[in-house]
């Protein structure tokens, strides 16, 4: 399966172009430390905001940190709470889908039903409320994000479940006696695996976008950490003297956002030709 | 028809119920009681306060309590703004907040709907290809970035458009509804033309042609109706987004509706007022959903049977 996925991402460019510069954003973020030009919290109050230059490419913020070196960092953290609430949303996704699917009946139309349900619900409020009452910190906010995004994992690991339940390996070890919890984790699980992982790669823009909006409203990571949200947030507030404290950080955040919607929705595409409604047609 | 409104309402009024029942309790269970704040009050006055607002009884007692007034129309008094009615708040804001997303709404449907509708009846072609990567770059720049990006172009180097405010100054309702709007009228842009795309090969539509009916009556009476139901049914979520995207809008523009309320409430702590306008905001959520499931039933007979759930 793999070797194919790979195969069909070579012949179509964009999905090609978005995937290197998603791995190549990985690896940036992963190694900022090393090669951001400046500590992150260097402040150079005398420096104050100026004009990308020679010295500091992007520019400076107004306490005269290095706006590259930030950027860099952010990326670090909106791509952390981006990837750690997709892996929240697909564990709870993973688990509910795959039991609702393998059980079926009652349990199955009962659980689809609460899954509807929740899908009505406006999450973002309930997001905020959560962070307003534990505490703005980076682990509720990826927790939270994840705790209410599993709802379409959910509906996508129950449909391939209820494919594979009625397949001959899972017969024969009902048959021999395996238990439900280990056929459902031993059996049932690794076999949807592969399908979760792609379709996570579209709920990781989501949730960065998410972050990035609570960020920005001052409710989601709080300075002096840096994330892309927060950076806009800042440049926002500052753009009538600097303009750049804006548009640079705006710019990454809608070209990451541009790639991983393409990857997310062209390994869909690959994976499930019927369904080509969204993006790339 | 009366059946599935019905079952719809069966659903919704308990949904309603818990989640106003779990944030009470979240906000219960919230650390730090409401009076602990800024001034050191003495335990008598603190006692008092406690049982002026009737934080002195069982806890199922105050839910009763609340959810009966708030059936009322009374979401008590806010924790921040002494002498003020979290009600009073939330109205005084709620009618910005719904002119903006109305705004937004129609801005949404009538770009969206009409470049998707010349989109899908060019396919393949340069009216197809370049509403359509325009669309790709609105549904990929969110409001964060829109906003403030048209608010340096507009207001501050071009000095054109007023960039705070809503209704002040002549001019500043366009760049609020254009940056909320946006990413639904992309959004739609898409869902017309794929709607429009299936419905124009079907056979109903080869034997209006064949009667000999002009193009334009074809497409406006009947591929529309059928075209424009992915749209329809994606208007109740749209307008609840347009509700959360209004946080950020509201907050850009300096806006003095329910979002920027919510945000500031959110900062300051204000339980009682984010208990309101959180109740408030399901509430219209669950509405809108509702009914754009049942218009949507309405406009396609095959979703009936099943509810509208499918």
């Amino acid at each position: 399966m793999w070797l194919e996925l790979f195969q069909e991402i070579k012949q179509r460019k964009i999905l090609l172009i978005s995937l290197l510069y998603t791995l190549f954003l990985l690896c940036i973020a992963l190694i900022a430390p090393i090669i951001s030009p400046y500590e992150v919290s260097e402040q150079n109050l005398s420096l104050g905001a100026s004009a990308p230059s020679l010295q500091y490419i992007l520019g400076t913020d107004v306490l005269g940190r290095d706006l590259f070196s930030r950027i860099l960092y952010g990326s670090r953290i909106s791509l952390l709470v981006g990837f750690l609430a997709t892996f929240v949303a697909i564990t709870i996704g993973l688990t509910y889908g795959a039991v609702s699917g393998y059980f079926g009946g009652k349990i199955d139309s009962l659980m689809m039903r609460l899954v509807d349900i929740l899908d009505g619900l406006p999450f973002v409020i309930f997001i905020i409320l959560i962070l307003v009452i534990f505490g703005r910190d980076i682990y509720f906010l990826f927790i939270s994000i994840g705790a209410f995004g599993w709802l379409s994992m959910a509906r996508i690991v129950r449909l391939q479940v209820l494919g594979l339940r009625k397949k001959e390996f899972v017969i024969s070890a009902q048959i021999m006696g395996a238990n439900s919890f280990r056929i459902l984790f031993k059996h049932i699980i690794p076999n949807v695996l592969g399908t979760v992982i792609i379709y996570s790669t579209l709920l990781v823009p989501q949730f960065m976008l998410l972050e990035a909006f609570l960020s920005f409203l001052g409710l989601g990571v709080q300075p002096p950490d840096s994330s892309w949200g927060i950076l806009i947030r800042e440049g926002a507030n500052t753009m009538e003297e600097y303009w750049w404290l804006l548009i640079f950080p705006a710019f990454l955040f809608s070209l990451t956002l541009f790639a991983l919607n393409f990857l997310g929705d062209g390994l869909r595409d690959i994976l499930d030709p019927r369904d080509t409604q969204k993006l790339e047609n | 028809m009366i059946q599935l409104i019905l079952k719809r309402l069966f659903t919704y009024i308990p949904v309603l119920l818990v989640v106003v029942i779990v944030t009470f309790l979240m906000i219960h269970a919230a650390p730090g009681g409401p009076f602990d704040a800024e001034r050191v009050a003495s335990p008598e006055i603190i006692e008092k306060l406690n049982e002026a607002y009737n934080l002195d009884k069982p806890i199922y007692i105050q839910i009763y309590n609340y959810l009966f007034n708030a059936i009322q129309g009374d979401f008590g008094p806010s924790f921040k703004y002494p002498g003020r009615t979290v009600t009073e708040l939330i109205m005084s804001g709620l009618p910005t907040t719904i002119e903006l997303a109305i705004y937004s709404i129609l801005f949404a449907i009538f770009l969206g709907v009409i470049s998707g509708l010349v989109a899908s009846l060019n396919p393949g072609k340069i009216l197809d290809i370049v509403p359509m990567s325009i669309s790709l770059l609105g549904i990929c720049i969110p409001s964060i970035i829109l906003g403030p990006v048209l608010v340096l172009i507009f207001g501050i180097w071009y000095e054109v458009l007023p960039v705070y405010g809503w209704g002040d100054n002549p001019g500043d309702k366009i760049l609020p509804t254009i940056t909320l709007g946006t990413a639904y009228a992309a959004i739609f842009a898409r869902l017309t033309r794929g709607g429009m795309l299936e419905v124009l090969g079907q056979d109903y539509i080869r034997t209006a042609r064949a009667k000999g009916l002009s193009e334009i009556r074809i497409i406006i009476v009947h591929a529309l109706r059928g075209g424009i139901l992915p749209v329809i049914s994606f208007l109740g979520p749209a307008i609840a987004g347009l509700l959360a995207g209004s946080f950020v809008v509201e907050t850009i523009f300096q806006i003095n509706g329910v979002g920027r309320f919510y945000v500031q409430a959110a900062f300051n702590r204000d339980y009682t007022m984010i208990l309101g306008t959180s109740i408030l905001f399901t509430f219209m959520t669950l509405t809108f959903v509702l009914i754009s499931d049942i218009v949507a039933s309405f406009l396609n007979p095959t979703l009936r049977d099943s509810g509208g759930l499918e």
